[in-house]
């Protein structure tokens, strides 16, 4: 059953678990972005 | 340790419960757990044997001194690709699998938080297998750098290390996505009365390796970013002839590259978390301790990537830093080892496969621990780097490490995923074969390695010959032996005797205790009603 079909979980499980995956999938890009970002001015 | 016992109740399914659509389509646009779990499952078997292929190859070439079959070119590659595909295609996915299959079951969830984006995940793969397989067809061969990618080598070669940064970087995206997933669904859906210190370790092991994921794999994505852009666009990050500097990539590789190590063997830590207490009929001993254990090797993994390359000229205090952490790391890895053994202690034990797989994997793995510590030490590895011992330790560890909990977890959760029972003596015959051959073909690597031959090369001095030809005779026992795997999970898909709902009386997690067998397509719609003992929850 899709998470998103909404019919076995309350809407704050649902606000909880967008918010997590969001800053988690923002954590991974900021650090890509450091990485990047940190060795174009280094070099 | 068959049993009679049925589960007590059926709930956490509900009575319309209903089935799969027939199909490809099934396969295709799947958001169960359970579908795209076992898809992950079976596409790492398949690397496993594409990968098991490139170690024979390897292993036949340097089965006596001479050059065999190969060109020394197409050996590099073969030791190349057989490392990123049993890393990147064989013992993560299997894991992923794992983490499919269980953790929406062992914390009560219906599902992953987010079935779709699982589904996204799983079918990333499929093309950046076929970039990593492809590369071996176009010219110039495959990548030939190891797998670790190192410049200056790595910019020199042809396309086929534009495929091979195309496939990580999906790789990694796919692996992100994963880690994503899983940290919201445990955090997030855990049945109610499921708290974080009640959560089965296996649990506690992937929350934590997902963290690691997203930690580390933005960090290899940048630096095969960066080895693209200094193939293509220009820039020089680790080109010398450019103003570069090779050995930036090596600490930002390791960076990434150790804490993957520990990616790889913590959710093996789950595993044989589960199954040692299972078949000693005990509690695990030390929960917490294990949880803490845990979650200091991820945080030290951080600290010790250093101990990769003592020998491109760090500062005695760095060499000496990463010494010691490195070190350090056996702390809690040595909580973890006497807590499973004081699990055992005075259990009554019982060796059904899972068990001797768990138990061989304890025995081995920490054959590698200790090389391991062996290699921590400077001076000693500024003698052993790039030498067989490396291969020796590092292949305990993730055969006898990672790979052998993935088999014990295959055995013991089988009956539960397929309904039906495996072959117990042919279970046990593939253990045996397994350790004789992995034992023949790993530990004379150990005096390989202090003799002083080098790793990835196609052909080597006479005074080696010996235990070469016995290597390569250990890996073709092991590597035959894993037939019999596959046959006994086949058969017992297709025609095993039907399992009992619990099928070892000691497991105590939810898939046991709430759920039938085989389990209905859709789980825990309703949350289960969890009940705490003193042996946990129930």
């Amino acid at each position: 059953m899709a998470f998103t079909e909404k019919a076995h979980t309350t809407r704050a499980q649902r606000k909880r678990a967008l918010l997590s995956a969001f800053a988690l999938g923002a954590m991974a890009l900021g650090i890509y972005a450091v990485v990047i970002v940190k060795f174009f001015v280094y070099k | 340790m068959s049993t009679s016992t049925h589960a007590h109740d059926h709930h956490g399914h509900d009575a319309h419960d209903h089935g799969p659509p027939a199909g490809f389509t099934r396969w295709m646009y799947t958001t169960n757990h359970k579908d795209i779990g076992t898809m992950y499952l079976w596409f790492a078997c398949f690397m496993f044997f594409l990968g098991g292929t490139m170690a024979l190859g390897i292993r036949a070439e340097l089965f006596k001194p001479g050059l065999q079959f190969f060109d020394p070119e197409f050996f590099n590659s073969l030791t190349t690709v057989h490392g990123l595909v049993m890393v990147f295609g064989a013992i993560m996915p299997a894991f992923v699998g794992f983490a499919n299959w269980l953790v929406p079951l062992q914390i009560g969830a219906t599902d992953m938080a987010f079935p779709r984006m699982n589904n996204w995940s799983f079918w990333l793969l499929i093309p950046a297998a076929l970039l990593l397989i492809g590369s071996f067809f176009v010219p110039g061969g495959a990548a030939a750098s190891g797998w670790t990618l190192y410049p200056p080598l790595v910019i020199q070669q042809g396309i086929s290390v534009d495929m091979t940064i195309l496939a990580v970087h999906i790789l990694g995206a796919s692996s992100i996505m994963g880690s994503i997933n899983i940290i919201t669904t445990i955090l997030n859906l855990r049945a109610p009365g499921m708290t974080l210190m009640r959560m089965p370790l296996f649990v506690w092991t992937w929350l934590i390796t997902a963290y690691l994921l997203i930690a580390v794999m933005p960090v290899l994505a940048g630096a095969v970013t960066m080895l693209l852009t200094d193939r293509h666009f220009g820039t020089s990050f680790f080109n010398a002839a450019g103003g570069g500097d090779p050995t930036m990539f090596l600490h930002i590789f390791w960076f990434f590259g150790h804490p993957e190590v520990y990616i790889m063997i913590l959710p093996a830590f789950g595993i044989v978390s589960q199954i040692l207490p299972a078949f000693a009929r005990k509690p695990l001993f030390g929960y917490a301790s294990m949880v803490y254990a845990t979650a200091s090797i991820a945080i030290l993994s951080f600290i010790v990537w250093g101990h990769h390359m003592f020998t491109v000229g760090m500062p005695a205090a760095g060499n000496l830093f990463f010494m010691y952490a490195t070190m350090l790391i056996a702390v809690p890895t040595g909580v973890k080892v006497f807590n499973w053994i004081a699990t055992m202690w005075k259990g009554s034990m019982t060796f059904e496969t899972p068990m001797l797989f768990a138990v061989g994997f304890l025995c081995l793995f920490t054959i590698g621990g200790f090389s391991g510590l062996v290699l921590a030490m400077v001076p000693v590895d500024i003698t052993l780097h790039n030498t067989y011992y490396v291969v020796a330790h590092f292949h305990y560890v993730l055969v006898s490490g990672a790979l052998f909990s993935i088999i014990a977890g295959v055995y013991f959760w089988l009956p539960k995923w397929s309904g039906h029972m495996y072959n117990e003596g042919l279970g046990k015959l593939h253990f045996w074969l397994s350790v004789i051959g992995f034992n023949i073909a790993f530990f004379p690597q150990h005096f390989l390695g202090l003799a002083g031959m080098p790793r990835r090369i196609p052909d080597y001095a006479p005074q080696f010959a010996e235990w070469n030809m016995w290597s390569s005779i250990g890996a073709f026992i092991f590597g035959f032996s894993q037939l019999l795997f596959v046959y006994n999970v086949i058969s017992t898909i297709r025609s095993g005797k039907k399992a009992h709902n619990k099928q070892w009386e000691g497991a105590d997690s939810l898939e046991w205790t709430h759920l039938p067998t085989p389990m209905p397509y859709h789980t825990f719609e309703t949350p289960p009603v969890l009940k705490l003992d003193e042996h946990g929850v129930h």
